[in-house]
């Protein structure tokens, strides 16, 4: 009895802390944290806040998009498309306008990545949230105090914790190094050793193409979630992020793209390759775009989506 | 079906409630049986034909050897029970050691090749050792309790039923010996159950796996290939101190709520972990870590193979046969077996040099020393459990000696810290004999339920049920 008292006060404080001083912004423990958390605000936040979305995997979820376009970037790294199409068709009203990634198309749904993110508690009491879990509660403290303007000023609040590792939701080294101009490394390593053996095996990966019959079912996934989320008055666009040349030749996203070209009309792709070249862009491990590239593509990107919008 | 989950905490309150009925009562052994049966049939209720068949060898072998008139026979039943339960484990374990499964899919048809494909039963390498365990020590009949045992032959069945799937230690242990388990084998009070000791070892499990482990794990996977290229010499230490505490509180979450439910059922468990980390030796080690396999290992291995007592050469060969078979029981991949040899070896090597290596036993700087050294032995020894192919564990180790510099990702670390802490208090308290009482413990418990509710990680498999 004396525990589920203690239980009971020590909740009680802690629901009254997150009350009257909310997180005022979400910071994670890690990249698998970050995506759940994401998922959580978009699945609970405000729908009406979002007149479109980017879905994706991690390729697309270092694309910086603001809040102020009403734009929200749902790419999950290491995830999947489909999982964040599942996520889209949980809410009441989505948004207008949605951008899918297709390089990952063949990545199948995280079942267990909606459940944990989708439960009825964290539906119904925000307490039970990703974001306002102790841990991170009290990393986001650390970040933003409640009280607003902290006696140190916003730069200094950032040198004093970057040691503790708190000046980015998102802990991954790559996605804070590439995407966030003012952190990136002022000196970007050459591309040296490692990094071509790094493209040596993504390349015998990419070579091994994509069984076709998991493919096929992938697309008659997507067929559906587009049906469904067409009939609710939003309009998909399917986008292609760009990778190495080397790997862009590949055997799998050919694959993905001439299977995918073939079952949907041009009208469902965006191709950003007849406005830019993308053969001099720069990756930092094949795969995800380099600082510079990453927010000149979103630039473009986010452009192109308000004209959608408009 | 997993400790942490809904569908257990259901199944255990139904359980629970049906176990202490009075009017059940008479049937309480059969309800702990039929419940244990559900429990591990949940997810794939085939693989009871197996469960069933190695209950049956192991009751009929061991009621044979307690029946049988002269000591040949007593042998002869004992080891013919004895190599069956290993033929199992064999058989269903380490198969995969000698054929790929693929190539086996291409090249051939029919039953023996379902039969080959046959997925790893889950507490395989549990249920088999409890077999083996009984009998042996229904063939010594060293315990009192042994020489006086003389059921009938379905009270000797359902006993061993009940020793073999008891559903808290079916899955992932600990090992009970039998003479300590059959004892045990009466009816229970509610009015005995001791919920101060249930409840305070299920709470710290809960909060060790699901709050420790589970949040660890998103940190750990950096560990992963090709990840862990990217990363310096300070990171990658963190890393492995991180998996080093992830694997504890896994391990240790999950025996301490083995053995909390046990007691709600009126049973008591060995304890599995005495806070291992802060072992002076890597003999010391085995004998805080994973307690039950180790004592199991000593009693039906080392001592059988001769132990100490044959001399030095001999007491370091049976060390590393021990130590090569406890790796290999671990799972079928090399990677076990040399993580047992590591261990082996640094045993022999400790031994060897146990007087330069025990110089100034009571100075603290060399204690803290000791203890260091141990637990970087033992963490590098956690990289085999961690990277199973061979090659990630030299790359991860070969990136640990270049990757120097003092690039630093704070990230990663500091969250470590952070789930590292409860880990090195719990060990702290420990040294420093802090006993709690009524209130301050209630408070305790109160913060770790308040976390095991709110900061869960997501639900990450054990990782001894892979074994």
């Amino acid at each position: 009895m004396r525990t589920v008292f203690c239980l009971f006060f020590f909740g009680t404080l802690y629901w009254l802390c997150v009350t009257l001083w909310p997180p005022l912004k979400p910071v994670y423990s890690g990249m698998w944290e970050a995506n759940r958390g994401k998922a959580q605000v978009f699945l609970f936040g405000d729908h009406e806040e979002r007149s479109a979305l980017l879905i994706g995997s991690s390729l697309s979820a270092r694309l910086p998009m603001s809040s102020k376009d009403k734009i929200y970037n749902l790419g999950l790294s290491g995830g999947s498309a489909m999982t964040g199409l599942e996520l889209v068709s949980r809410i009441s009203n989505p948004p207008k306008l949605i951008f899918v990634e297709i390089n990952y198309i063949e990545r199948g749904l995280d079942e267990k990545f909606i459940e944990s993110v989708d439960s009825t508690l964290a539906r119904r009491i925000s307490l039970f949230r990703i974001e306002n879990r102790p841990l991170n509660y009290f990393l986001s403290f650390m970040r933003n105090p409640p009280w607003g303007k902290s006696a140190i000023d916003k730069s200094d609040i950032h040198s004093f914790l970057r040691p503790l590792g708190l000046t980015e939701s998102v802990s991954d080294l790559k996605d804070r190094a590439v995407c966030v101009p003012e952190q990136a490394p002022k000196k970007q390593r050459p591309p040296g050793k490692a990094f071509e053996i790094n493209i040596k095996q993504k390349k015998s990966i990419e070579a091994a193409g994509v069984n076709r019959k998991v493919l096929l079912e992938r697309i008659k996934q997507l067929q559906s979630y587009i049906d469904k989320l067409e009939q609710r008055g939003a309009k998909v666009v399917l986008f292609e992020m760009p990778v190495n040349p080397q790997l862009q030749k590949g055997k799998r996203l050919v694959q993905v793209r001439k299977i995918l070209r073939s079952h949907f009309p041009p009208q469902y792709f965006y191709d950003m390759s007849k406005v830019v070249d993308f053969s001099s862009f720069t990756t930092s491990d094949g795969l995800h775009l380099a600082g510079a590239e990453c927010q000149f593509f979103a630039s473009h990107l986010r452009q192109e989506i308000m004209k959608q919008i408009q | 079906m997993d400790f942490t989950s809904g569908d257990f905490f259901v199944f255990c309150t139904v359980v629970f409630f049906l176990y202490y009925i009075p009017v059940l009562h008479k049937w309480q052994q059969l309800v702990l049986i039929a419940a244990s049966l559900v429990f591990y049939a949940w997810q794939a209720p085939i693989l009871l034909v197996l469960l069933a068949c190695s209950c049956l060898i192991s009751s009929w072998s061991s009621y044979g050897v307690l029946t049988a008139n002269n000591s040949s026979g007593r042998i002869r039943i004992a080891a013919l029970g004895v190599v069956a339960n290993l033929m199992v484990l064999a058989f269903f374990k380490y198969k995969f050691l000698f054929f790929d499964p693929s190539q086996l899919r291409a090249i051939h048809a029919g039953w023996t090749r379902t039969v080959l494909l046959l997925p790893l039963p889950i507490g395989i390498s549990f249920y088999t050792f409890h077999g083996i365990s009984l009998l042996v020590d229904c063939y010594r009949g060293k315990s009192d309790f042994f020489e006086q045992y003389k059921p009938n032959f379905w009270r000797h069945i359902f006993d061993t039923l009940l020793y073999l799937v008891f559903f808290p230690q079916l899955i992932a242990g600990p090992i009970v010996k039998s003479k300590d388990f059959f004892p045990q084998i009466q009816i229970k009070r509610f009015t005995q159950i001791n919920w101060d000791y249930a409840c305070n070892s299920m709470i710290v499990g809960f909060f060790l796996k699901m709050v420790i482990a589970n949040n660890m794990q998103d940190q750990t996977f950096w560990m992963n290939a090709p990840y862990y290229k990217a990363h310096s010499t300070l990171n990658l230490s963190i890393l492995l101190i991180g998996y080093s505490v992830q694997i504890f509180a896994d391990f240790a979450g999950y025996s301490l709520i083995a053995l909390g439910l046990a007691a709600l059922f009126g049973y008591r468990l060995p304890e599995n972990f005495n806070f291992p980390y802060i072992s002076q030796s890597i003999a010391e080690f085995w004998q805080r870590w994973h307690i039950s396999l180790s004592s199991w290992l000593r009693d039906y291995l080392y001592i059988p193979l001769g132990g100490n007592r044959k001399g030095m050469l001999r007491t370091y060969l049976n060390l590393i046969i021990v130590m090569f078979l406890g790796g290999l029981w671990h799972g079928a991949a090399w990677s076990f077996a040399i993580w047992g040899l590591w261990h082996g070896v640094g045993l022999c090597v400790e031994r060897f040099f146990f007087k330069i290596f025990f110089v100034g036993a009571s100075n603290r700087v060399m204690i803290m020393l000791r203890v260091l050294f141990v637990f970087t032995f033992v963490s590098f020894g956690w990289l085999f459990f961690k990277l199973q192919n061979f090659s990630d564990v030299i790359g991860y180790v070969s990136a640990l000696i270049t990757h120097l510099g003092w690039r630093f990702d704070p990230a990663v670390p500091w969250v470590i810290f952070l789930l590292s802490l409860p880990v090195i208090i719990y060990h702290l308290a420990y040294i420093l004999c802090i006993k709690l009482t009524m209130w301050p413990r209630a408070i305790l418990n109160g913060i770790l339920l308040f976390f095991i509710i709110t900061n869960a990680g997501p639900n990450v498999a054990f990782v001894y049920f892979q074994f």
